[in-house]
């Protein structure tokens, strides 16, 4: 009985390890069951991250369209993650933020005026940005960054967390926040800057 | 050595995937040379997925079947492994060019269409779908140099083989470089080897004929507003 409540609903469903292990099992057994949990989890987040580029007249259809494509490519790629290199969470946020990339150039005015087709010679996010980093880290190393940043992160002023989040999750540029922020530009550096070094990333500032 | 890397603005905006195509591809361009701020991005993607963790999340107009129904009729192929595998085993060795280089460049730095100006200067433009910003690799040959020009607006260069110098310093590669609007330079190759620098410039390069320099604002205004 305590083993079926367990399996139905595992003691901590915000753990890291249980995603890792989950993707495992989409990879080795292409494990529907697992991929579903994922879904539920990940697709309403990759939704809602898409949906803050507020600025495009079609967000609705772009954020439904982003967390299926995301969703589909964590399916046909999932035997490719490296669990030594990367946590699911961030594996899947990297394959989320690379189509949205392409996604946002294929819906904007100026591609469409370009008049050019997406095909395989077309350039995309995946050729860019890397959705796992190779060498550089193991994953110890990285679950060691990403505890830092949570141990920190409540320690942050609000205005730089307010920086920050539009530009990792609005996916405004730097010179797109002043704007929308009206400060200048120096001032959004200056946050981003401020955060990092009490996040203690090992940032040059 | 690499000497000069992308500053932190540059890096955040990579690592957040909002930085403009063409810029984007100079910066991973120099992460091909430089571990340093590879590690930088790894540490930023993963601050990046911290906040996503934390989103509200939104469900969805459609359901896990049907999801399901996508993938199962997607073709077979596309279902298989092989085509990602190659993709992510293909390890460029140090030596050759950035890998999204070698997709644009189809591996044959020959097949592209070089325009010269002068002696020892040409270039090729290519189009990565980023009209606000002219991009391009360029080839100065040993001991020669670019003829003297202002920009109308920044530009990033970053040295992919052989080595410059300016008024300013020595660059090598995986050397990036920002020059700002209104600065004049005369970049020199170094006597011994060919150098090769990829490039995006925001604006084009300033004329001297009154009637494009008329005509430029209007150009660029309408590609902005396109």
């Amino acid at each position: 009985m305590l083993q079926l409540m367990q399996q139905k609903e595992p003691s901590n469903s915000k753990d890291p390890a249980r995603w890792n292990g989950l993707l495992l099992a989409v990879a080795k057994d292409k494990d529907r069951a697992a991929f579903q949990h994922l879904f539920e989890h990940f697709a309403p987040l990759i939704k809602s991250y898409a949906f803050k580029v507020t600025e495009l007249s079609k967000a609705e259809i772009l954020a439904e369209e982003l967390a299926q494509e995301t969703m589909i490519k964590v399916w046909m790629k999932a035997h490719t993650f490296l669990p030594d290199k990367s946590s699911a969470g961030t594996w899947i946020f990297t394959i989320a933020r690379n189509t949205r990339i392409d996604l946002i150039r294929k819906y904007s005015k100026q591609w469409e005026a370009s008049n050019n087709e997406f095909d395989e010679s077309t350039l995309t996010a995946d050729d860019i940005w890397p959705d796992q980093n190779d060498d550089v880290y193991k994953q110890i190393e990285t679950s060691h960054i990403k505890k830092k940043i949570l141990e920190s992160i409540n320690e942050l002023p609000l205005e730089q967390i307010a920086v920050i989040k539009i530009i990792f999750l609005e996916g405004l540029t730097h010179s797109e926040a002043a704007s929308q922020l009206k400060l200048p530009l120096g001032t959004i550096k200056s946050r981003v800057r401020l955060a990092l070094q009490k996040l203690k990333l090992s940032i040059d500032v | 050595m690499t000497k000069y890397h992308p500053d932190t603005r540059f890096i955040s905006d990579f690592a957040a995937g909002s930085l403009p195509m063409s810029q984007a591809l100079c910066v991973s361009a120099h992460l091909h040379y430089c571990n340093e701020c590879k590690q930088k991005v790894v540490q930023l993607t993963d601050l990046g997925s911290t906040f996503f963790d934390k989103i509200t999340p939104m469900s969805l107009n459609s359901d896990f079947s049907s999801l399901m129904d996508r993938i199962d009729s997607l073709p077979k192929e596309m279902d298989d492994d092989s085509n990602v595998d190659i993709a992510l085993t293909s390890n460029v060795s140090p030596s050759s060019l950035p890998s999204a280089l070698n997709k644009i460049t189809n591996n044959s730095l020959d097949s592209l269409n070089w325009r010269k100006i002068g002696k020892y200067f040409s270039y090729s433009e290519f189009n990565i779908g980023d009209p606000l910003r002219k991009t391009s690799l360029f080839n100065i040959k040993a001991g020669g140099n670019v003829p003297k020009h202002v920009h109308e607006g920044d530009e990033i260069t970053v040295v992919l083989k052989g080595s410059f110098s300016d008024q300013d310093d020595h660059y090598q590669a995986g050397d990036f470089i920002v020059r700002t609007s209104g600065e004049v330079h005369t970049p020199v190759a170094a006597q011994d080897e060919d150098c090769l620098c990829l490039s995006t410039l925001d604006a084009p390069i300033k004329m001297t004929n009154w009637f494009y320099r008329l005509l430029l604002p209007f150009v660029r205004r309408t590609a902005q507003t396109a």
